[in-house]
């Protein structure tokens, strides 16, 4: 019992020795306070570390370091802080909520993006659309008015011949009226001629032509400039 | 036997008002007030910096891990869910900003102890100023983390329990650095009881 008794006072020594520094500095729960005091009624060694460690903490305390002057760090750290810190940060968010923000602002000017594209492609296809459309309707035919601008400048004829018509019966009526053939025939037949820089009477010309037995029409259609 | 009369003892009901202050300024703080974060920097600046000259660092250091804490807190206050003192948090963060920083400048210092003993038993050794240049280079030489468990409980004025927290350590392993840091300084100490008081 008497052993008992010695070890269990041992290991309140031990226990109130290794409490002994917040004891000193008051950070101990009120029922460690009230055993280490009691413990200290009866144990000088305590009683002596308690005065070391009491003299060790006042001189720690009493620390003369020269103390940094705090105003120009803060300036720095605020600096710090508005040159990482986002405009529109500045209007109270907190951080989490922020970067909600910021994540939800940048989704919807995908959104929006997204949203444009799709109906610029959409406008994109419907002109497609509509030209391919265009071209599928439009006539496989010339009219003979139809200016062709490939067309070189000069007094130039639509004409239309017969089938019977020769190369022979073409080339002496060329001859008969000044002219030669600078396009055609089209898929419809139609030849475009051009008179020599000599002959200026069109009017001559379209009768002789439209007189021709091989000739189905004859049209003055267009006339250049002179260079 | 007379129990301890520490003129800056600090009671828990004290540590408590502050907790709350220091609580209400970091609500300020996740929004965004920065009158509460000055507040909060300056209160806090105070006590790292005596923290960490401490430690030996350099001016330049010491400024630089105070804005590095201080920026974390800006940056994460937010996520401070109050499980731990402000203080312990806080302290904490530049525990392990400093840790590194004393690590490399320990590293690269040479050994006083045999010297401090020597000078310990010097029946002549009895000069206040003496006194305390001895004690500083006694502390300077215990291993880091002893020196960190005594300067957080006798400058900071942090409970064993908070230190355990802010060490990321076990309640144990703080009251055994402790527990060895004593035994170190006790070779010297003696002397120094019977000078009463540090001058």
């Amino acid at each position: 019992m008497s052993e008992r008794v010695i070890f269990m006072s041992n290991e309140l020594h031990t226990e109130c020795w290794r409490m002994l520094p917040w004891y000193v500095t008051g950070r101990i729960s009120s029922s460690d306070r009230q055993r280490i005091e009691l413990h200290l009624h009866d144990c000088a060694a305590c009683c002596e570390e308690l005065e070391r460690q009491r003299i060790l903490c006042e001189h720690i305390r009493r620390d003369e370091s020269v103390m940094l002057a705090p105003q120009a760090s803060l300036q720095k750290l605020l600096a710090r802080i508005d040159a990482s810190t986002p405009a529109t940060q500045d209007d109270g968010d907190v951080p989490e909520l922020a970067v909600e923000r910021r994540t939800m602002q940048a989704s919807r000017w995908l959104a929006i993006a997204a949203t444009v594209q799709a109906v610029a492609i959409a406008v994109l296809l419907a002109i497609i659309w509509q030209q391919r459309e265009a071209q599928l309707h439009e006539p496989r035919f010339t009219t003979l008015s139809r200016v062709d601008t490939t067309a070189r400048d000069g007094i130039l004829l639509r004409v239309v011949f017969k089938p019977e018509m020769t190369n022979a019966e073409l080339q002496d009526l060329l001859g008969s009226v000044g002219a030669q053939v600078v396009q055609g025939p089209t898929e419809a037949g139609v030849f475009t001629l051009q008179l020599d820089d000599s002959n200026r009477n069109v009017g001559a010309v379209l009768e002789r032509v439209r007189a021709h037995p091989r000739v189905v029409f004859a049209e003055h259609v267009y006339e250049g400039r002179r260079p | 036997m007379t129990p301890l009369n520490a003129p800056e003892t600090r009671s828990l009901g004290a540590a408590g008002t502050a907790n709350e202050r220091e609580l209400e300024l970091l609500g300020r703080v996740v929004l965004r007030d920065r009158d509460a974060f000055r507040e909060l920097y300056l209160l806090y600046h105070r006590r790292l910096a005596r923290f960490l000259m401490r430690m030996s660092l350099s001016p330049e250091a010491v400024e630089e891990i105070i804005n590095d804490t201080l920026w974390t807190v800006w940056e994460k206050c937010s996520a401070f869910r109050g499980d731990s003192r402000v203080s312990t948090w806080i302290v904490g963060i530049a525990y392990r900003r400093a840790l590194k920083s004393l690590r490399q400048a320990r590293a690269a210092r040479s050994p006083y102890m045999d010297e401090l003993i020597d000078l310990a038993s010097d029946s002549d050794f009895a000069d206040g100023n003496e006194t305390r240049q001895w004690l500083e280079r006694a502390l300077a030489e215990l291993p880091l983390e002893q020196r960190l468990v005594l300067e957080l409980s006798y400058l900071m004025g942090h409970s064993c329990e908070e230190i355990a927290q802010i060490m990321h350590c076990p309640v144990n392993t703080v009251k055994t650095r402790m527990f060895h840091a004593r035994e170190k300084l006790r070779v010297l100490l003696p002397r120094l009881a019977g000078t009463n008081r540090i001058p």
